[in-house]
């Protein structure tokens, strides 16, 4: 290695010559130094000051890579020159003394000069290689000084995503069963800053019940295969009672005899995510039961009309349970004498709203049932996607109308059969009044009187009639019952 | 001589009447329903001056006989009572009230048929009479066939408030509204003269 080459940094300014200030008020010394970097005019810079004063003001001018500075100086002594930042000397410099003591090593060395030489012919002359030993040292302690303070910065960054992202780590020795964690991950438990527990069994300890045998089963043992990475959602119960949700997602290490000896994790709080999870679990539950349990059937088809969804009571209106509803045309359903006037109806529909209309559909076995299908077209971004809506088993009202009907037609024939039958009971009373009358006499009369008390009975049943044609009126009109 | 159409499916019924009819001295003919009492109508252009109709017959009943009889050219304004066994109702009185002449409820003595047919023809020949004096005087033939209905049909609906009227509601309405535009008409004849 030469001189240049323990120059500092990098880059272009690596070929320019390495610029020594030697600090020195004895001439005869500093003309020794000189002859000693002789060999070395194309690599190094000489620069010479006589004191303290002297060489600060030649550093504030331009900072020399290296000093190498006398102990006792007129007005000072070597080591003043020393400046450090961070415990790193901002120049290294090297300390020349005329008389070696160990009190004086001592004292250089505590300084923070990166050497310490005592003055001699042969030290002069071996002044390059003393030059190069220092800047190299001092570039080893730079360069590592600068690392630590990488990995402090990096250990800080973490830590704050860790605790960011509500997370931590964790490292589980799995053949001495000494597990470790994070400061971070130990808060998550509940744990204060704790960052190890005695053994598995302490970690265990602080997990849900019911999910430890999850736990046991993921976990690496001793022996016995396993995978590589671990995925697991488990609840740990926290010393207040509270439950807290975690992911972990963690790395196993093999030694070369594939035995797992190590594990590695992350663990991520994801209770908001779980509680979010378990709500909309719990309205998509009710939502089911409310599909589910509605007399109604939902539906959704795609744009040309094949079924996507129905609910389970589907099987009620269309005879086949939904897994064989899903995936067919919904007009397959409809009865064959109105199929294609139905098709007509879904096609026109797509550009509005689908107005809801009254169909039949034909059941494996023949039978048919009356429906309502009524719907709201879905479009994404003026595209129809499909239709969803509803329909409703209409053959129970269907068959209450007939009945109602039917009543209604009873209750008519009553009627007319009452009014026949009065009618058809004064017709041979006239007959007999008609005759008695014309006999005239007193058996006339009587027979007369007989034949009235028996019109009068009939006119009770007129009225009783009469009621009866109103209530009939009345029906009619509030219940819109059309005879048939 | 007064000659009466008695229109009834029960055959003895409508014999009867017509040998008591005969034996008052009018002269009767009988169908057993709607259909031959209108070809009899239409096609012997037999023109009776007063027809009993009875109502429940199959199967043209008697309201839809009437309808046919008050369409016929020349037959429009025969006299007809309906002579029936049927209890009316509101909604008969209000279609058909002012298209008879009287509603007779079986069973009836024969003095009661007697005056019926009496009092039709004489109220016939009244207006008649009120109708030739009007018309010298120069009043609307409209408003004369309007005398002539109203004559009869106050006299019907009174008829009819008296048969159901213990029964159900009797919507007075439609008798008051025949009452005074008859009793306007009657003013305004009376006005001119013509005795009422």
């Amino acid at each position: 290695m030469t001189l240049r080459d323990t120059k500092n940094g990098s880059g272009p300014d690596n070929h320019s010559p390495v610029t020594i200030l030697v600090v020195e008020d004895d001439d005869a010394h500093v003309e020794l130094i000189r002859r000693g970097f002789s060999g070395c005019n194309d690599t190094v810079n000489l620069l010479v000051a006589m004191s303290v004063g002297a060489a600060r003001a030649e550093i504030m001018k331009a900072p020399p890579d290296l000093v190498l500075a006398d102990w006792l100086l007129p007005d000072g002594k070597g080591a003043e020159l020393i400046t450090s930042t961070h415990g790193l000397p901002e120049i290294p410099v090297v300390i020349m003394t005329s008389h070696g003591s160990e009190q004086i090593a001592v004292d250089v060395m505590k300084s923070g000069a990166i050497d310490y030489v005592v003055k001699s012919e042969t030290t002069f002359a071996e002044m390059p290689h003393i030059s190069t030993r220092a800047l190299r040292q001092w570039k080893t302690m730079r360069d590592h000084a600068l690392a630590e303070q990488a990995l402090h910065d990096n250990q800080q960054e973490l830590e704050l995503a860790l605790q960011a992202a509500r997370a931590g780590v964790w490292y589980y020795d799995i053949q001495n069963g000494i597990i470790r964690w994070s400061k971070e991950y130990a808060l998550l438990l509940g744990h204060g800053s704790e960052t190890s527990c005695p053994d598995y069994a302490c970690w265990v300890s602080c997990i849900h019940p019911d999910d430890r045998d999850l736990i046991h089963r993921t976990i690496p043992k001793k022996t016995g295969p396993c995978e590589r990475d671990i995925d697991l959602e488990y609840r740990i119960v926290l010393p207040d009672g509270n439950i807290r949700w975690m992911n972990d997602r963690g790395r196993v290490f093999f030694d070369p005899t594939g035995k797992p000896i190590r594990v590695l994790g992350i663990s991520v709080d994801i209770t908001s995510r779980k509680m979010m999870e378990l709500a909309l679990q719990q309205e998509q539950e009710q939502y089911k039961n409310l599909v589910a349990n509605i007399n109604d059937v939902i539906f959704s088809t795609d744009p040309h009309g094949v079924l996507t969804y129905v609910s389970p009571v589907s099987e009620r209106v269309f005879g086949v349970p939904p897994s064989e509803a899903i995936g067919r045309h919904f007009s397959d359903f409809i009865h064959p004498e109105v199929r294609e006037e139905v098709r007509e109806q879904f096609s026109e529909s797509l550009h509005e709203m689908l107005q809801g209309f009254e169909t039949r559909v034909m059941l494996k076995s023949g039978k048919v049932q009356h429906i309502r299908i009524s719907g709201r077209v879905v479009s994404n971004n003026g595209e129809v996607t499909g239709v969803t809506g509803m329909i409703t088993d209409l053959t129970e009202r269907k068959q209450l109308e007939e009945l109602k009907v039917r009543a209604f037609q009873q209750i008519e024939k009553n009627l007319e059969q009452l009014a026949a039958l009065n009618d058809q009971i004064r017709n041979p009373l006239s007959v007999i009044v008609l005759l008695a009358g014309a006999a005239g006499g007193p058996e006339g009369k009587k027979i007369i009187e007989q034949a009235m008390e028996i019109d009068a009975l009939v006119k009770k049943l007129d009225q009783g009639w009469a009621e009866s044609a109103k209530v009939r009126t009345f029906l009619k009109k509030h219940y819109q019952i059309t005879k048939e | 001589m007064t000659t009466i159409l008695c229109v009834d499916d029960n055959a003895d019924l409508v014999e009867l009447l017509s040998e008591l009819l005969t034996m008052m001295g009018y002269m009767a003919r009988t169908a057993p329903g709607g259909e031959e009492c209108l070809r009899m109508l239409k096609e012997e252009g037999f023109h009776p001056d007063l027809i009993l109709l009875d109502i429940m017959m199959e199967p043209m009943d008697g309201w839809e006989t009437l309808q046919h009889i008050r369409k016929l050219p020349g037959n429009g304004d025969i006299p007809v009572v309906m002579l029936t066994g049927k209890y009316p109702i509101m909604s008969e009185v209000e279609t058909y009230g002012s298209m008879i002449d009287d509603y007779l409820m079986k069973p009836y003595h024969p003095n009661q048929i007697d005056e019926l047919i009496r009092h039709i023809l004489s109220r016939a020949e009244q207006g008649r009479e009120v109708i030739r004096k009007a018309r010298e005087c120069g009043f609307d033939e409209g408003l004369l066939e309007e005398y002539r209905h109203l004559a009869a049909e106050v006299e019907v609906l009174k008829r009819f408030r008296e048969i159901i009227g213990s029964t159900e509601h009797f919507n007075d309405g439609i008798l008051v509204k025949a009452e005074s535009r008859f009793s306007v008409i009657k003013g305004q004849l009376a006005t001119a003269g013509v005795q009422v």
